[in-house]
């Protein structure tokens, strides 16, 4: 199920408000046990059981790490889960590139059906590694009931898109957590704000890009580039709506997850940039990839090495396909140059060369994820280097008009000016009136463009 | 104190809207069928396990993406077309026009977006060999959009109308005799009615019986004036331009049924499938209480239909058509003994054999531009 469909707000959720205020707090985290359980297999019930699965390894490896006493028996025991939480991810996520990268060989030729991708795999695998692991560095205490851990895993509101939540910062919660009105109220404003981003912006710039790119000519140096402008806003809107919904409605049941991104496209600079965007992602590799391979502690080269390893794990989480690679590598690129003279160099130039500077670099990087052709990609490049004309086509140029205005809103809110105005509005006597306003409008206008959906007239309709 | 409670006011919102929209997509009553799309809304979800396990329930609940079937809970959603006209508005207020397939035009006027022209060629070609069988004749009804340009909002793309026009005058065979309505449409508009209406993709009463006329030169037949007519007004009217956009807000059109005073022993047969069903009236007034209201001209599309009226001086008539033709033909009808009217769309047997058997000699091939120069149901002519 995904947060910005009918089906989730107006049945799923009330039903699991309702079930979830009902219960005593003791009964709580078994409904959301069972409800996130079924937010997860609507639509493949069958992984569910590959989710038990996934509770039952690392709850069961957290258990023996913490009952055997040697280092090497605990290290084994490690190795084992991670291998086997790996295992599950690589063959449902990157069987396929596999295969088609093994059937490249001369006289190999594998058929293989690729199996449906279980939704969020990449997310809550990597949350339950960082339990197990945890476990084995002694920074969390064992948990002993399996439920407790399965509700970690599974919950609902982080189970699809992150943030990836690690155990440490909710082990309290799960057992411990306070429910008020000042935080259910917060949350609702976040979860709407998360549902404004994702339906009302990125789904636009979602739709700009395809009707730019639907029109039967090329894309121009013009075009491109705003094909380009939609393609980033569409990337930030939606993956940011999605971790505010899921921190809005981690609050209404009264968790708090960490904050995903950071006002990502104010950076100056990639280092910059990777330390606002997708924070809980980088963070992660950060403390269970790079630091476990020795980060800068074991001499240059030696550094230089683990920074592409992370980088190449980064771009290959993001999907099972060339181009997730090679976007990774591009910033393992830029970050080395950046290490070795470029930072130094930038700190001289104005800010708003910084700025140009680390967005256009951005841009570029999304062009890549985007296009997972070499055909589509370099179709894109040679628009946005003016070789495929200069300018755009009347369709092109209507489209750009048209999409105009919420481009000019997607990259104002791409800036902290909204949580400037937020705070200021907040000191106000009549913030909840301005609150409550907000609130409406946004709910009428995402419901209406969800229904909306649904609407298609038949035109040549014949009795 | 106050202003503490009042604090909350954005959570109560929050949950007094999702709550009344839960309970009301579970307490409304549900239609099976809207009037608006002409289509049938999803059916309520079949709760079997097998179902469950196989992903159909869900599919059935949220929607197919693949299939593009709409859902059980977007279908039944609580005042539906009030969101679906708010999300219309909406992107019209904001300026954001270009993912309708409708322009919001001046005066009330909803106006179908231009069309591509990828079969044009073709089917020219089609009826360039098509005419060696029959004496043919082509009319080509030009867009709303174009007629009426100075009603288009600022940001809009061209329409293809004078190179589909120059198009069709330079690449038409000799033997096809071409009825420039591009010139009669654009002549008629001049004095400011328009020959289309507001709601509707389709031409007027009136502005078909101007190309009736238009015809009458070209195909050689006296057109009947237009004092021999009963007209009757129909107030209400929401066509298709009008439900597929989203602009609800929009007045309703006036429909105008002109019915012959002199003919009145015209019949008409309509084939669908293996059977026929005759009738004595080529108007068909239940569709007058209906949203769309145009069908009340020969039924809507059919694939093919028989019209004859035995007080009539010309001969026979084959009419290879879109819907354009239903509001003509009627007029048409004064003067051929027997119209064969065929929906290229939908009759697929040959047309040759059809002429054959009626001892047809005669063509007319009328359709509106957009369907024209996109429809692939024309190659069927062999």
């Amino acid at each position: 199920m995904v947060f910005s469909s009918l089906t989730f707000w107006f049945i799923y959720l009330p039903v699991v408000l309702l079930c979830y205020y009902i219960v005593p707090l003791k009964a709580r985290n078994w409904v959301l046990f069972f409800v996130s359980l079924a937010f997860y297999g609507w639509g493949e019930p069958m992984y569910i059981l590959l989710m038990l699965f996934t509770i039952l390894i690392n709850y069961g490896a957290g258990m023996i790490i913490n009952k055997v006493y040697s280092r090497p028996a605990k290290r084994a025991w490690l190795i084992i889960s991670v291998v086997l939480n790996l295992s599950f991810l690589v063959f449902f996520k990157y069987s396929g590139m596999i295969v088609s990268t093994l059937n490249l060989l001369p006289f190999v030729n594998i058929a293989f059906e690729v199996p449906a991708l279980p939704i969020g795999i990449s997310f809550y695998t990597f949350q339950a590694m960082s339990y197990t692991i945890d476990v084995y560095r002694k920074e969390c205490s064992v948990q002993k009931n399996p439920m407790l851990l399965g509700t970690y895993v599974t919950l609902f509101p982080q189970l699809i898109a992150g943030p990836i939540v690690r155990y440490t910062d909710v082990e309290t919660q799960l057992t411990a957590r306070t429910h008020s009105l000042e935080k259910f109220k917060s949350g609702v404003v976040l979860f709407l704000c998360g549902m404004g981003k994702k339906v009302l912006l990125a789904n636009q710039f979602a739709l700009m890009f395809r009707n730019l790119s639907g029109v039967s000519e090329n894309l121009g140096f013009v075009s491109g580039w705003a094909g380009l402008l939609a393609l980033s806003l569409q990337i930030y809107f939606d993956f940011s709506g999605y971790s505010d919904m899921a921190r809005g409605l981690g609050r209404m049941i009264g968790f708090e997850f960490m904050e995903n991104f950071n006002y990502p496209y104010i950076s100056r600079s990639i280092t910059d940039f990777w330390r606002r965007w997708h924070i809980s992602l980088s963070t992660w590799f950060r403390d269970y990839v790079y630091i476990p391979l020795g980060g800068n502690r074991l001499g240059f080269p030696r550094q230089i090495l683990n920074l592409f390893v992370v980088w190449f794990l980064t771009g290959l989480w993001h999907g099972a396909a060339y181009n997730f690679v090679l976007w990774g590598l591009y910033f393992f690129l830029i970050l080395v140059m950046e290490k070795l003279f470029l930072l130094k160099f930038l700190e001289k130039l104005p800010k708003a060369m910084r700025h140009i500077y680390a967005i256009l670099l951005i841009m570029i990087g999304w062009a890549i994820f985007s296009f997972d052709t070499l055909e589509g990609l370099s179709t894109m490049f040679s628009s946005l280097f003016g070789f495929g004309g200069m300018g755009a086509s009347e369709a092109q140029l209507s489209v750009i008009l048209s999409y105009a205005p919420v481009c000019v809103v997607g990259c104002i809110l791409s800036a902290p000016v909204a949580k400037l105005a937020a705070g200021k509005i907040r000191n106000l006597k009549l913030a909840w009136v301005i609150e409550s306003v907000f609130c409406i409008a946004i709910m009428l206008l995402c419901t209406a463009s969800l229904v909306s959906e649904s609407y298609n007239p038949f035109i040549y309709f014949r009795f | 104190m106050k202003n503490k409670i009042f604090r909350f006011m954005p959570a109560l919102v929050f949950i007094l809207f999702t709550f009344s929209a839960f309970i009301m997509f579970f307490v409304l009553p549900k239609s099976d069928f809207s009037a608006m799309e002409k289509r049938y809304l999803a059916e309520t979800p079949n709760f079997s396990f097998q179902n469950l396990m196989s992903g159909e329930l869900v599919k059935e609940i949220d929607g197919d993406s693949e299939k593009g079937t709409s859902g059980y809970v977007a279908d039944h959603f609580p005042l539906r077309s009030f969101f679906v006209g708010l999300h219309s508005y909406y992107n019209l207020i904001i300026g954001n026009t270009a993912n309708s397939d409708y322009y919001y035009c001046k005066d009330g006027y909803i106006v179908t977006k231009p069309y591509d022209t990828s079969r044009l060629e073709k089917n020219i070609g089609v009826l360039n060999d098509f005419s060696e069988n029959l004496n043919l004749t082509v009319a080509v009804v030009p867009s709303a959009g174009y007629v009426m340009a100075d009603k288009l909002p600022v940001n809009h793309t061209s329409y293809s109308d004078s190179f589909v026009f120059a198009e069709l005058k330079a690449k038409l065979s000799e033997n096809i005799n071409y009825c420039d309505l591009e010139k009669a449409m654009l002549d008629y508009y001049k004095d400011g009615t328009s020959p289309f209406y507001k709601t509707d993709h389709h031409w007027t009463t009136s502005g078909a019986f101007c190309a009736y006329n238009a015809l009458g030169e070209t195909l050689g037949f006296e057109p009947l004036d237009e004092e021999n007519f009963h007209k009757t007004v129909h107030n209400g009217f929401c066509g298709t331009t009008y439900s597929s956009s989203g602009y609800f807000l929009r007045d309703a059109d006036t429909l105008e049924v002109w019915e012959s005073t002199k003919s009145k022993n015209i019949t008409v047969e309509i084939f669908e499938g293996l059977g026929s069903e005759k009738f004595d009236s080529m108007y068909f007034e239940e569709h007058l209480s209906e949203p769309d209201m145009y069908p009340v001209f020969l039924d809507g599309n059919h694939p093919l239909v028989k019209i004859q009226n035995p007080d009539a001086e010309g001969g026979k008539l084959l009419v290879l058509k879109d819907s354009f033709a239903h509001a003509l033909t009627p007029f048409l009808a004064e003067n051929y003994s027997e119209i064969v009217m065929v929906d290229m769309r939908y009759y697929k047997e040959s047309i040759s054999e059809l002429c054959k058997q009626e001892g047809i000699e005669d063509g007319l091939v009328l359709y509106g531009i957009s369907n024209f120069c996109t429809d692939a149901g024309l190659a069927f002519l062999e």
